[in-house]
């Protein structure tokens, strides 16, 4: 079946990606040990400590941060027709650090292993209802002052980012750095489980709204007229696409590029119709995350390289050449 | 009655005055109505507000004898077709994923599209006369190829109800005539109730069965072409001198004469 084809590839590309994660790391385990640490019982080995609490985990976060991301940009740009929007442009990863810096600061990100990722996501879902209701002009969602609120609601918070920075001794600074680079360690099981629950969902209502998408494309009068509730469709787009972002944000901090060029990648290689578009996001998304990540550590060595600081080296030049190929949008 | 409006007032946020002014007008099947005015005379606004997609201040809009705002816009996309004026096209896009846009009512959100989808489509580009463009993208097409495939996405819906905002804009005098031939042509085989605004008052004395004329927001004149279409109706309407020659079974030729004082 040729509709199926891209599924397949890309399934394949993220077993064999999940696959190959499971056997770097900084610690020296044989394949053969890793091997046997996934089917062996006993909490006293050490391979299966890292493998299961460290490796695994870790893999887990790279697939549903990577794939959440990608589905947010790929919804953010239906929604507001354009194609360089992602799904940090509103505000949401500005909101989540600024919480999460601000719970460092006070003392209280250290209280639990939980805190800072609650945190985070009630910054972002707060950032998202105060750009929503700056942008809601007499009933309707005006996408391009949405634009505009995102931009002055991200650079307010930045700004208090800033400030508490600057007030704080220097080992605030180094874990607030986290927030704003973005990692993939030393996420939990638990953390994972929130992750989850957030975007599963969150993914499969924004491809119920795929034909609407589609439609938004062509301008509101029109995607009216075949039968969209516009505003509607608006809002649980704007809605779901910051739920993805604030979740991602939450557990992994600010991951740039994945959800933008993902998306883009998707749409030039197999079409822009959004109820194929988003199945294939999530998957090249979890694809593109697990794999950088697999990559960076196997050649990091012992250096941990911020994840979003891997995923601009290689989004960038990426980009580029996707962008010259097809000739843009 | 298809559409029946009674005392109908539009005012947009922040507009001097009133887009459409204590507008009655009723439309009915098998009849093509030419929708035509000078440049913000309130057609296009007619047009939305048939179709509920903006509320009217004063009056009220009855499609099928229920009032607009009572039906949800999937229901009224079953009914109803739009080819609007402008559109835009922020992400490439195939002319069968254009076409397939007008299954949007029938399929809902969840549905895949089944084998009647499919033909309904093939069947609508089949009318307008692009099968074989059905894998271009949308970007490539000419002008004229692009009106044609927005038409198909409207005849897709398998509505019979065509509401057309000057689906001849931008297109040379071929192209224009072709698609004013396939309009009506649908409209009596389909028994459609089309309503089409146009600034071609040639081709649409020609081709409709009644004409609106709009001037400020008011209906000026409603009635049978060469009823509407004589010299001082359209100089009132479009504030400039006309001279009208009766062209028989070509219509009626409105020609501007000179806006200068005469000397």
């Amino acid at each position: 079946m040729k509709r199926a084809t891209p599924y397949l590839v890309l399934s394949g590309l993220l077993f064999a990606g999940c696959w190959f994660g499971l056997f770097v790391g900084p610690a020296d385990l044989s394949p053969g040990d890793v091997l046997r640490a996934l089917w062996s019982h006993g909490d006293q080995d050490v391979a299966r400590r890292i493998v299961m609490g460290l490796r695994l985990p870790r893999i887990v976060a790279a697939v549903f941060v990577g794939a959440s991301l990608s589905v947010s940009g790929a919804v953010f740009q239906a929604l507001l027709r354009n194609p360089l929007a992602e799904p940090y442009l509103l505000g949401v990863s500005s909101g989540a650090a600024l919480a999460a810096v601000g719970a460092i600061a006070l003392g209280i990100g250290a209280m639990g292993g939980m805190i800072l990722p609650l945190a985070a996501l009630a910054g972002g879902l707060a950032a998202i209802s105060i750009v929503f209701a700056v942008a809601r002009v007499s009933d309707r969602l005006d996408t391009r002052v949405l634009i505009l609120a995102g931009v002055v609601v991200s650079a307010f918070f930045g700004a208090c980012i800033t400030l508490i920075l600057v007030l704080s001794p220097a080992q605030t600074l180094r874990s607030a750095f986290f927030w704003t680079l973005g990692s993939l360690s030393g996420i939990s099981w638990s953390m994972n489980a929130i992750l989850i629950a957030y975007t599963v969902p969150a993914t499969i209502a924004a491809w119920g709204l795929g034909r609407h998408l589609d439609a938004l494309a062509l301008g509101d009068e029109t995607a009216a007229a075949v039968g969209t509730e516009v505003e509607t469709v608006k809002r649980a787009a704007f809605f779901l696409a910051s739920l993805l972002a604030a979740a991602t944000v939450s557990v992994a901090g600010v991951i740039g590029f994945v959800g933008l060029v993902v998306p883009h990648a998707v749409r030039l290689l197999w079409g822009s119709a959004h109820r194929r578009l988003i199945p294939l996001t999530f998957l090249a998304g979890a694809t593109a995350l697990v794999v950088t990540d697999a990559g960076a550590r196997a050649l990091g060595g012992p250096v941990e390289i911020p994840i979003g600081v891997v995923t601009a080296f290689l989004g960038v030049p990426l980009f580029l050449v996707l962008l010259r190929r097809k000739g843009g949008a | 009655m298809s559409f029946v409006m009674n005392g109908v007032t539009v005012q947009y946020a922040g507009a001097a005055s009133p887009a459409l002014l204590d507008a009655s007008l009723s439309f009915e099947p098998g009849v093509h109505t030419a929708v035509l005015g000078p440049n913000g005379a309130g057609k296009s606004t007619l047009l939305r507000v048939l179709l509920g997609l903006i509320r009217p201040a004063a009056g009220e809009v009855r499609f099928e004898g229920r009032p607009t705002s009572e039906w949800t816009r999937r229901e009224m996309a079953r009914r109803t077709a739009l080819v609007s004026a402008g559109e835009e096209f922020a992400f490439p896009l195939s002319v069968q994923e254009l076409v397939t846009m007008g299954r949007t009512p029938h399929l809902g959100s969840w549905r895949a599209e089944r084998p009647v989808d499919r033909e309904v489509v093939r069947q609508a580009l089949y009318d307008v006369d692009l099968l074989g463009l059905a894998g271009r993208p949308v970007s490539t097409l000419s002008a004229g190829e692009l009106q044609r495939a927005r038409l198909a996405r409207a005849l897709a819906q398998e509505s019979d109800h065509l509401l057309l905002d000057e689906p001849t804009a931008h297109l040379d005098l071929g192209h224009e005539l072709a698609t004013f031939e396939r309009i009506e042509q649908l409209t009596k085989e389909k028994h459609l109730t089309t309503i089409t605004v146009t600034h071609n008052l040639n081709l649409a004395s020609r081709f409709s069965d009644r004409v609106v004329l709009l001037s400020g927001g008011r209906v000026t004149a409603v009635g049978e072409p060469r009823e509407v279409l004589v010299s001082e109706r359209i100089e009132a309407a479009f504030g400039c001198p006309v001279e009208v020659r009766d062209l028989a079974e070509l219509g009626v030729l409105a020609v501007p004469t000179s806006n200068r004082p005469e000397t």
